[in-house]
């Protein structure tokens, strides 16, 4: 448990005795900032009070505000999510049941839901929560005049017309939902999403916003504690604008107040690994995220909570580039590198090395069952230095070259420049003839450079959006920003077509072809897969927890053991 | 001396909208847009850059933001605080900075003048080497060990202050900041001290008022000290300006809602208002602290006259 004081001394003095020689600042979060379990909902705890359970939690940027519609930051998303509510919620169990909806009708082609809002479900000025709530929400998302970053999960949930309102140019009017009356919402989609619910459960961008409310406010809505109203489980009752500090408590308005089980929620704002660690040994954090040395330290702790996020790390190959657009050369690079080093030796986190595009314990089938064991666990382009070596010899052969020089990508991140040095050792080794040398570059230049095609092969990442293969697979697709790889194939879009169209309720079909997408992308190694992270945390042992489906924690439902 | 200040005051005004022009340009050269996102698509971002204003030409960019600022507009953030105005964020961040950056630089130059009073006065003694030791470890120790260790040793073991800073005990909680900013500054200015105080001690005029049989406290602080400051007070400003723009690694480790680790993020973001706002600010607080510092020198060296106070 907590006090493993002589632990902390020896780490504390060996970090002070090893003064400068380290020139970052102590950054943690390994990276993993990003999207650590702020899913929906949030994290961990501790407070050894008899009575209410306050949760202290630590946060790596500033809550830049509350606005369901236009936010895209992590941080803000998590307390988004704590302060509204969706269509449907998730439930002490785990499940997606309703929230503000209390009844939805499916028609029969999956493509027409009917939502109901619940009569019980007041905003904290007083005011019903209304359809018009979810309808003025929705289209201020695909509102191009807002240029709200998630407006793309329109197009995602396959709500009708989205595309074209989104991006397109076409009126609001034509975005498919309705609120025939008060208490009706109603949502057409182009083709059934099976994960539609999930969306509407964990999506911040879909939460109703009151209408009225956010005119009253001018564009000050949700920037600070007086331009908000809460519909959610909790509301912000500490919320300086530019301070490190913020309190969540309980929502009275709250229809399920009664089922809340936490009191309180404060975040803090700490950015320094060292000094989240002593806040932790001291009790004044109830969770927190390690990395480096302090995972091995605190290795055999009980308190100890490995996350694995659904996510990937991958090297795109630019098809473009007048090397890469080889597939014996992708496949060469594909084959010759040993993953297990980069998981075992450099990241040492409990991350896991992939030979595949989907990441394994994720996305769930109704019954439970994953999209990996689904479809059997197949591996891609596995190490196989006698493979590697034949591609690599036909790729001279097709490249009409005895030996090529190539320039490796990568953003700056103390992880990333070893993975990379690691892979350009492996790739001059095995490859001979191959000379690489590496780009570090910042996260924005490195987006910028992808983005532009301005690169030959590098290292970029993906954390799944929700919870379904396409996540993924949607951004091998000609018409994806995110084909940074600028790979374009016809029976692959094809597929993609049918995932989202007539196959989008068979179930077991869909997620064949899917499957059929993953292997088509690596048989052509448009990426090469190299791991997908796990994020360590230490954890308040003293409660229980409640998960979803994917192992994000509902914060609401924890409870003292 | 009016004279050579209005000049000075005209001169800052033009290196102020140099700076902001260079600014301008410099940012337009960063990676990226304030809207790096993955997620959003070109469309989106160039809807963005209309809302914001970012298509139009560079230098009608520049034309409105410094008509704007003059009413003291100075845009909204892009990202840090979505459509937060950015004086509005900076007004919450500056104070708790400039406070703690006073704090230090008072602390800092009273002890530090102490420390090297003491050692010149002991010179060669082991008071001296004391002195010079400290200062020597208090100029070379990374900020980050030395408030990570204070941070250890007084707050997590002893328990007597915060580990962090809160705006709900900002006195206590900013004793242990105030200590690990102050250390850079007090070694160096223990350091001055010391070697100036050294030789003004053996120059002719103490050694005149000794015999004269002035006190040794008033030898010392009058006749020693005020001769002795005078080189030190060249290195007062950007001391000062050091401590008063915020700390990133102090604020990072102490958790300081200031404006040091908010330029850093700004800058990484491309929150372009933010990053001109601040870099306007501290421009302007060096213009003014290094003109302060200019006519101080005449106050304490009669020698040295300005030139334009001359004419």
């Amino acid at each position: 448990m907590r006090h493993n004081v002589k632990r902390l001394t020896t780490s504390v003095l060996v970090s002070l005795s090893m003064v400068a020689g380290l020139t970052a600042c102590g950054n943690e979060g390994g990276g993993a900032g990003a999207g650590a379990g702020t899913t929906g909902t949030t994290q961990g705890n501790t407070a050894t009070t008899t009575d209410g359970i306050n949760l202290q939690y630590s946060v790596t940027e500033e809550l830049n505000s509350l606005d369901p519609n236009t936010n895209y930051s992590a941080t803000s998303m998590g307390m988004i999510t704590n302060c509204y509510e969706g269509l449907m919620a998730y439930q002490a169990d785990g499940t997606i049941g309703y929230g503000l909806a209390s009844n939805v009708d499916i028609s029969e082609d999956g493509c027409t839901y009917t939502f109901t809002i619940r009569d019980e479900a007041y905003w904290s000025n007083g005011d019903k929560v209304t359809s018009n709530d979810f309808y003025y929400s929705w289209r201020r998302l695909a509102d191009p005049d807002m240029g709200c970053t998630y407006a793309y999960m329109l197009i995602t949930a396959g709500v009708k017309n989205a595309m074209a309102v989104c991006y397109q140019g076409a009126p609001l009017d034509d975005l498919g939902i309705s609120c025939p009356d008060d208490k009706t919402f109603v949502v057409e989609l182009d083709a059934p999403r099976s994960y539609f619910n999930d969306l509407l459960a964990a999506g911040s961008y879909f939460m109703p916003v009151n209408q009225s409310y956010v005119e009253s406010c001018g564009d000050q809505f949700a920037l600070d504690k007086e331009h908000t109203i809460y519909c959610g489980p909790f509301q912000m009752s500490e919320w300086e604008v530019g301070g490190t500090t913020y309190l969540l408590s309980k929502n009275p308005n709250y229809y399920a107040a009664d089922s809340v089980s936490v009191d309180s929620i404060r975040y803090t704002l700490l950015t320094d690994a060292q000094q989240k660690i002593l806040a932790w040994e001291s009790g004044k954090l109830d969770q927190v995220q390690l990395s480096g040395d302090f995972i091995s330290m605190y290795a055999s702790d009980p308190d100890l909570y490995k996350f694995g996020y659904p996510g990937l790390f991958f090297i795109a190959f630019n098809c473009e580039d007048e090397y890469f657009s080889n597939r014996n050369l992708r496949m060469a690079v594909s084959t010759a590198i040993d993953k297990s080093v980069i998981v075992d030796s450099i990241l040492c986190d409990g991350s896991v090395a992939a030979d595949y595009a989907i990441p394994a314990d994720f996305a769930k089938d109704s019954k439970g069952v994953t999209f990996r064991e689904n479809i059997g666990n197949p591996t891609y382009n596995t190490y196989d230095l006698a493979a590697a070596s034949t591609y690599w010899e036909e790729a001279k052969k097709e490249l009409g070259v005895d030996s090529i020089s190539v320039e490796f990508l990568y953003n700056e991140d103390s992880q990333l420049a070893s993975v990379a040095a690691y892979i350009q050792s492996e790739l001059q080794k095995n490859l001979p003839g191959m000379s690489v040398t590496l780009r570090q570059t910042s996260y924005n230049q490195r987006l910028a450079d992808m983005g532009n095609g301005d690169y030959q092969f590098g290292i970029t990442r993906w954390y799944a959006d929700y919870q379904d293969a396409s996540t993924y697979l949607d951004m091998w697709i000609e018409t994806s920003n995110l084909n940074y790889e600028n790979w374009f194939n016809e029976e692959y879009n094809e597929l993609y077509k049918k995932v989202v169209g007539e196959l989008a309720l068979d179930e077991e079909k869909r997620i064949q072809t899917q499957a059929k997408m993953e292997e088509i992308i690596l048989s052509e190694a448009a990426i090469c897969p190299l791991y997908q992270p796990v994020f360590t945390y230490l954890r308040n042992n003293n409660y229980e927890y409640v998960y979803t489906a994917t192992g994000a924690t509902i914060t609401r439902f924890t409870k003292r053991k | 001396m009016l004279k050579y200040c209005l000049k000075r005051i005209g001169m800052a005004a033009i290196t102020t909208l140099i700076i902001i022009i260079i600014l301008f340009f410099l940012l337009q050269l960063m990676p990226g847009s304030p809207f790096n996102n993955e997620r959003l698509t070109p469309d989106q971002i160039a809807v963005l850059n209309t809302k914001y204003g970012l298509d139009k030409p560079l230098p009608l960019q520049i034309v409105i933001y410094i008509k704007n600022m003059i009413t003291g507009d100075f845009g909204v953030s892009y990202n840090i605080q979505q459509n937060y105005p950015v004086a509005n964020l900076l007004a919450t961040k500056f104070p708790t900075t400039i406070r703690l950056g006073l704090q230090a630089f008072v602390v800092g130059i009273i002890f530090g003048l102490i420390l090297g009073i003491i050692a010149a006065l002991h010179h060669n003694g082991p008071l001296d080497t004391g002195t010079t030791i400290f200062a020597m470890l208090g100029s070379s120790v990374p900020s980050h060990v030395l408030a990570l260790g204070l941070v250890f040793f007084l707050a997590y073991k002893c328990g007597w202050f915060p580990l962090t800073y809160s705006s709900a005990q900002p006195v206590l909680s900013s004793i242990l900041p105030t200590i690990a900013l102050s250390i850079g500054p007090m070694a160096m200015t223990a350091r001055y001290t010391r070697n100036e105080m050294i030789e003004v001690m053996d120059s002719e005029y103490i050694t005149l008022a000794e015999t004269k049989g002035v006190r040794r406290f008033r030898v010392v602080v009058v006749h020693g000290l005020k001769n002795a400051l005078i080189p030190l007070i060249t290195t007062l400003g950007p001391m000062l300006m050091g401590l008063m723009t915020g700390s990133t690694v102090c604020e990072q480790i102490f958790a300081i809602p200031g404006i040091g680790s908010l330029f850093i993020t700004a800058i990484q973001a491309n929150d372009y208002n933010v990053v001109i706002t601040l870099a306007f600010i501290f421009s302007m607080m060096y213009i003014v602290t290094l003109l302060v510092i200019d006519l101080l020198y005449g106050v304490i060296d009669p020698r040295i006259r300005l030139a334009g106070g001359k004419k």
